[in-house]
């Protein structure tokens, strides 16, 4: 039951990102920086990684959703909660425990992550501004939630050994939430998170499976 | 044919409306200058009237901080208050709608007219108080008319604060709400059991459920009713609107299918009030012209009730 339309989610978010501006470029920039330190590793970079996503859900989260998105949606609050459960998770996980390392490599696991991340960066809002909307109506990467989930899904990819299944678990369930609400909405830039998501678990089966056979074959 | 419940020429209304004010000490503020083709209705515990068709604002006026959507719905409310309208009904649950209803209000000269409807949507007697107060803040339209108990959450709390915010004059009315057909055993419980003034619940050609309890309760207990999702968020047109319009219709004074719908729900008796919510001009003019002209009565009801379903 959704107290909003697609035309305020778009003018809501010509006015978010008029009051954060430039704070989007800053994030692309950050965005760009987590890749290049999955590709050539740099001291304590899975904890360096970890700190910067979660830096970007608490942005989505507290920001987003929290201070600007509740005005029109009384269920923001709940979405800021899980955002920033995301947040603690990649620092326990992460940074506190050390347990997480990226890297890229010409694996199909890195391959799909690598190209994950990238449309989180810049790719969902292509697709929205060739869906019709101005890049000021547009989700943008690290200040909001779409793309931000997309490329966390994309860099959890990157993690070896995987990603341990409870940092998957939050981003996936926004995946699914996010395309129902474009479905009710008719915003068909959204749908990638769905299909993000998607990917993500065709990627995780398909590897894992690859594994299993390698295992079998080498024994 | 059903003559119209109420058709009076603008001096018999003012003064009769006036003459009512003075009587029950009421200040002119809540004389309302309706058109005077305006369909009115009494509210049965003082016997004010009320233009039959208000508005909602679920969905429509939640539109945030954007200035430009605002200013469009200042155009939706101009409309509405120029056409006769009176009540509007919003709730915190709304996000930003009773905030953007102040907004147009402010911008509005007319705001004499307005019969002030929200709610308090929260659990706790302190959150409660805090919800009403910026409501207050909101619609800065002194006392608000009447404050409703949202979906009934934590009623048994916020109908006492709503007593006591009612003898200090701080409200008007109170009421309670549901809707979509949920708990209507609990709602008729505590609408037979407790000292409110008017009910909210879902009525329309579809959902008639309520034409078995509700709507004759209310009757019983001299309830004042505000009928919410008359067109069922749009459902209602998306099954008909594409069906030819009875041409026997135009007997009850009804142009297209918005004015069909709407006139159905305010011609049962016990209904005092439909609220359809519109973010559009031209929508709007349609729901008012509901408003207008003669109603259908039971038999031609019965037939429309037919019509739609051999649809």
């Amino acid at each position: 039951m959704l107290s909003y339309t697609s035309e305020t989610v778009y003018a809501f978010l010509e006015g978010y990102n008029d009051a954060l501006w430039p704070a989007q470029a800053i994030a692309l920039l950050l965005g760009i920086f987590v890749l290049f330190a999955a590709l050539a590793p740099i001291p304590q970079g899975g904890r360096v990684i970890s700190a910067m996503l979660a830096g970007f859900w608490l942005c989505s989260g507290l920001v987003y959703y929290a201070q600007y998105f509740a005005e029109i949606d009384f269920s923001a609050p709940v979405f800021a909660g899980f955002f920033v459960l995301q947040a603690a998770l990649l620092v326990w996980t992460g940074v506190l425990r050390s347990g997480l390392e990226f890297h890229i490599d010409r694996g199909t696991r890195s391959i799909a992550g690598l190209v994950l991340a990238a449309f989180g960066l810049a790719g969902y809002t292509l697709i929205a501004c060739l869906s019709g909307q101005s890049a000021q109506e547009v989700q943008m990467f690290a200040i909001a939630p779409a793309p931000t989930v997309i490329f966390t899904l994309g860099v959890l990819l990157l993690a070896e050994p995987r990603a341990p299944w409870i940092l998957t678990i939050i981003p996936l369930a926004w995946t699914a939430v996010a395309g129902t609400i474009a479905w009710f909405l008719e915003m068909p830039e959204d749908f990638c998170a769905v299909i993000a998501g998607v990917a993500y678990l065709a990627v995780i089966v398909w590897t894992r499976a690859a594994g299993n056979a390698q295992l079998i074959r080498n024994t | 044919m059903r003559t119209p419940l109420h058709l009076l020429d603008r001096r018999a209304f003012l003064s009769s409306a006036g003459g009512f004010a003075l009587a029950a000490g009421l200040s002119p503020r809540h004389v309302l200058a309706a058109s005077p083709q305006v369909i009115t209705r009494a509210i049965p515990s003082t016997g004010e009237q009320i233009p039959a068709v208000g508005m909602g604002t679920w969905i429509t006026f939640n539109v945030g901080s954007s200035a430009k959507l605002r200013d469009r719905r200042v155009d939706v409310l101009k409309t509405f208050f120029d056409l006769g309208g009176a009540m509007v009904d919003s709730s915190p649950m709304y996000g930003s709608s009773e905030e953007v209803v102040g907004y147009c209000l402010e911008r509005l000269d007319n705001d004499q007219k307005l019969f002030s409807a929200t709610k308090v949507w929260t659990v706790s007697e302190a959150r409660g108080i805090a919800q009403m107060e910026d409501s207050e803040r909101f619609w800065k339209a002194g006392p608000l008319d009447l404050m409703q108990v949202h979906n009934l959450l934590d009623w048994e709390t916020h109908l006492k604060t709503l007593a006591e915010w009612k003898a200090a004059k701080r409200i008007r009315y109170i009421g309670i709400t549901t809707s979509h057909g949920r708990r209507h055993e609990d709602f008729e419980a505590v609408m037979t059991s407790q000292p409110v003034d008017f009910v909210q619940f879902t009525y329309n050609m579809i959902d008639r459920e309520a034409e078995q309890r509700l709507l004759p309760a209310a009757a019983d207990r001299g309830l004042a009713v505000i009928i919410n999702r008359p067109f069922r968020r749009g459902d209602l047109f998306d099954k008909f609107a594409d069906h030819p319009l009875p041409e026997w219709a135009s007997e009850f004074g009804a142009a297209n299918w918005a004015q069909f719908f709407l006139k159905f729900v305010i011609s049962h008796p016990s209904v005092t009030c439909a609220i359809p919510a519109t973010s559009r001009v031209e929508h709007m003019t349609q729901n008012m012209g509901a408003a207008n002209g003669p109603l259908p009565d039971r038999a031609m009801r019965k037939r429309m009730v037919q019509y739609v379903e051999s649809l």
